[in-house]
């Protein structure tokens, strides 16, 4: 009924499968595309006129706090298809994206915070933009208690499923709190309707940055997702 | 497609919207809580006087002063009105005329001095290599 492609799609024995033989392409190319950001960034682009070399951070802030939000827009629609069609595969995957989504928000979190000492004059305020991005960490968090405490592999799955699908009214709120609100956090520069307010001579790096990340996850995830269903092989659910 | 499965896809896609009208409702009730300042303008609108307000803006140009004890004294702008402000501690690091600013003490009225307790350095979102033609532009 379903074509091998399909197929690749909606059971894990032959999604892990097919995207075995990728995954070392993608941690090598990963890990090098980040050094070479992180590189470029650090050292082969000027300093801001008016944040000095402390702007720098910028490189590393920007692509994790985009992806703490991607991946919580996966995890939303990987959440559809364990609540409406109990798709296992995305089910793996969803708590994949919940654990590299947790991990980025908590790094999104510090890299700010470490940003906005020097800058901004202090480590932390009740903004809209932080708090927001702080109750993000919350709705992973609980995603992953869910997981670890529900016993029930079902129940776990599509009550984890809820509480996304609860969190995800956040996300509009984080991405537009600057335009929206008065807000200490400056406004978009690269993801807003405009063209990029970052210089040309400063922007490629984030570029080089924004692959090399989303590589890196992507070899995360399949592993992350990997591991939890050998596991589920392992235990017979 | 399934009815059973139909019928979940409808009910999410409505409590979702029910949920987010909600939170909708809820945000714009608590407006001037989600907000990490007012402008002068709204603080001579909305401000209450004795209470700590945080007040952000731009820092007017040519207003930057020192006072006989150290504090510097400034106005803060946001292109239509002006609130006078105190502050007697370190300045932060990005603090100059012509930058934004969030400035926290009471409010004490129109054309009163807020004596700030604290200030916050705002940026914004231009990122530029010094001595750019667009620098030269925004810094006047």
């Amino acid at each position: 009924m379903f074509p091998a492609s399909w197929k690749a799609m909606l059971t894990p024995r032959v999604f892990y499968q097919t995207l075995d033989p990728y995954l070392t392409v993608l941690l090598i190319f990963g890990v090098l595309t980040v050094f070479v950001g992180c590189f470029s960034g650090l050292f082969l682009v000027p300093a801001d006129y008016q944040q000095g070399d402390a702007f720098r951070i910028l490189y590393l802030h920007v692509p994790l706090a985009a992806l703490s939000m991607g991946l919580y827009a996966f995890m939303v629609v990987a959440s559809i298809a364990v609540y409406v069609w109990q798709l296992k595969l995305y089910d793996q995957l969803a708590y994949a994206a919940a654990s590299v989504g947790a991990l980025y928000t908590v790094l999104t979190l510090i890299t700010g915070s470490v940003w906005g000492k020097p800058m901004w004059g202090t480590w932390w305020l009740w903004d809209v933009r932080l708090t927001s991005e702080l109750i993000l960490l919350f709705f992973y968090s609980s995603v992953l208690l869910i997981r670890a405490h529900v016993s029930d592999r079902k129940k776990a799955a599509k009550t984890a499923a809820i509480v996304c699908f609860l969190g995800s009214i956040n996300l509009p709120i984080i991405h537009f709190s600057v335009e929206w609100w008065h807000s200490l956090h400056q406004k978009s520069s690269i993801l807003g309707l405009h063209a990029p307010t970052i210089d040309a001579s400063m922007l490629w790096p984030l570029a080089l940055m924004f692959a090399g990340l989303i590589t890196l996850t992507s070899w995360l995830m399949l592993t992350h997702a990997k591991g939890t269903f050998k596991q589920q092989q392992k235990e017979g659910v | 497609m399934h009815p059973k499965r139909q019928q979940k896809i409808t009910q999410l896609f409505i409590s979702m919207l029910c949920f987010g009208a909600a939170v909708a409702c809820l945000l714009w009730a608590m407006q001037d809580s989600m907000n990490s300042y007012f402008t002068p303008k709204e603080a001579l609108k909305k401000g209450k006087v004795g209470r700590v307000i945080q007040l952000g803006g731009l820092v007017l140009e040519g207003s930057l002063q020192q006072d006989s004890k150290g504090c510097f004294l400034f106005a803060v702008t946001d292109e239509q009105d002006t609130l006078n402000v105190r502050f007697c501690g370190l300045l932060p690091a990005l603090f100059r005329e012509g930058q934004g600013v969030i400035a926290i003490g009471p409010y004490q009225g129109e054309s009163q001095l807020i004596e700030a307790t604290r200030l916050l350095a705002k940026h914004d979102e231009y990122y530029r290599p010094p001595g750019t033609e667009a620098v030269q532009r925004r810094l006047g």
